[in-house]
């Protein structure tokens, strides 16, 4: 019980050190996470309001939720939901690539010109695993917990790697693409110059005789 | 764009198993916040802050780099509690740099306000000098340093290795993606500049000879008639 406390005052004390940032209640902001497939992702956030009377940012007490759109590397929708002022989004990629995060208050106009204060934290993979959970849920001794740690951070290298795989490739073929264009475009611009010399040559050379100049 | 991990990595080569989990424990004491890492746009004239709230004095490493957009070029300004500017750079691709922090909120700026019309992509991340990430939190505390078995020392020297390969491939991970940024602009302009290249020659080739043949037309009508069209020649 203690140490269920203790991990409850940890997670918010977490929270309070994460990086915020400042957002008009009607602005959305976005963050890019460039994942491999089958990763999962953890996101925190607490939302603050400025308050004129304390000159400071307070935790809200207003019904203002936060709205939560991530899309695929397709542009799909996987997740679009509005939360609480203070939660954690979660959800695991199907396919590698760039994830969006994108995130809004969900109040509406009429409560403009008020600045938002948010706490944004967001685990991938392996660290966004709460294994003190896992502990509890699969009653594992701490040796075990450890390996099975250890186990997930392999996991996570080889699907970074695999992915890390297929990105060179895409870049190799866009390389490579570009290559070939530079060389065809070289050989056909050679032929262009040529064919217009010979062109311009035969042209004038008929000019020329036709206006008796020669 | 240097990497701290490539200066602080040969301290591992030259010692033994035993010193590194000495070491090890002594990141953790170290330890006292998580590696932030995010991935932002910065829109054409506008400006991103992030704040981060410290409370202990530790070395912090601060990195970012522009992944693309425009020259891939950014402002970038870390702000200390006090309101003292401690690093600025104007209009650059990306920089790492370590400070002390105080107590207070450190902010970290991009500002893109020179650019019209391009969006910036930047990758920052903000971690401790010495970091580590904790092993699950809590056990050093319940059992202590002593309590530990060399299977679980064992555990903690893979967990932290690993924790660099991991590091390490989010580095590449960001090259890799600033390089994919730039060939793909190359592949772009070399085909623009290719299609404009060729409608030059075919212009220049054609035209040069309709220039050609007025000159000539003209010369030929200028043999007869009198001085004075000579002037407009």
């Amino acid at each position: 019980m203690t140490s269920f406390k203790a991990l409850v005052t940890l997670h918010l004390l977490h929270l309070s050190t994460a990086l915020y940032f400042h957002i008009g209640e009607t602005e959305r902001k976005c963050f890019i996470e460039e994942i491999p497939d089958e990763t999962m992702v953890v996101g925190n956030y607490k939302v603050q309001a400025f308050d004129h009377s304390v000159k400071d940012y307070i935790p809200v007490s207003r019904d203002i939720g936060m709205h939560v759109d991530i899309a695929d590397p397709d542009e799909k929708t996987i997740l679009s939901r509005t939360y609480a002022a203070e939660g954690r989004f979660t959800f695991t990629s199907h396919s590698a690539g760039e994830h969006v995060i994108c995130l809004n208050s969900n109040s509406s106009a009429w409560f403009n010109a008020g600045q938002l204060r948010v706490h944004l934290d967001i685990s991938v993979g392996e660290h966004a695993v709460d294994y003190q959970q896992v502990q509890a849920k699969d009653k594992l001794t701490e040796l075990q917990l450890r390996v099975r740690q250890l186990l997930d951070q392999v996991e996570q290298i080889t699907k970074e790697q695999n992915y890390q795989r297929y990105r060179e490739e895409r870049f190799r073929q866009t390389s490579e693409s570009t290559n070939q264009r530079v060389l065809w475009w070289s050989i056909a611009q050679t032929l262009v110059l040529l064919i217009t010399g010979f062109w311009q040559m035969q042209h004038l050379k008929s000019f020329f005789e036709a206006k008796k100049l020669v | 764009m240097s990497f701290s991990s490539s200066t602080r990595l040969p301290l591992f080569y030259s010692i033994d198993g035993s010193r590194l989990i000495l070491l090890v424990f002594v990141f953790h004491k170290a330890l006292s916040f998580p590696r932030e890492s995010l991935n932002i746009v910065v829109p054409p004239m506008h400006n991103s802050c992030f704040s981060k709230t410290f409370t202990d004095k530790i070395k912090v490493v601060f990195e970012f780099s522009v992944v693309g957009g425009g020259n891939r070029d950014i402002d970038t300004r870390v702000i200390a509690p006090n309101g003292i500017v401690l690093y600025k750079a104007l209009r650059t691709s990306g920089d790492e740099l370590s400070f002390y922090t105080q107590d207070g909120d450190f902010r970290f700026c991009f500002r893109n306000q020179f650019s019209k019309i391009t969006s910036k992509r930047v990758a920052f991340n903000i971690r401790p000098f010495e970091e580590v990430e904790p092993v699950v939190s809590g056990f050093n505390e319940s059992m202590g340093v002593g309590g530990h078995g060399s299977v679980e020392i064992h555990c903690d020297n893979i967990h932290f290795l690993l924790g660099l390969v991991l590091d390490f491939q989010a580095k590449y991970m960001v090259r890799e993606s600033s390089g994919r940024f730039l060939a793909e602009t190359l592949q772009a302009r070399v085909t623009y500049c290719s299609l404009a290249l060729f409608v030059a020659v075919l212009v220049a080739g054609l035209g040069q000879v309709a220039v050609f043949k007025t000159f000539f037309t003209k010369r030929q009508a200028s043999t007869k008639p009198v001085m004075s069209e000579e002037v407009d020649l």
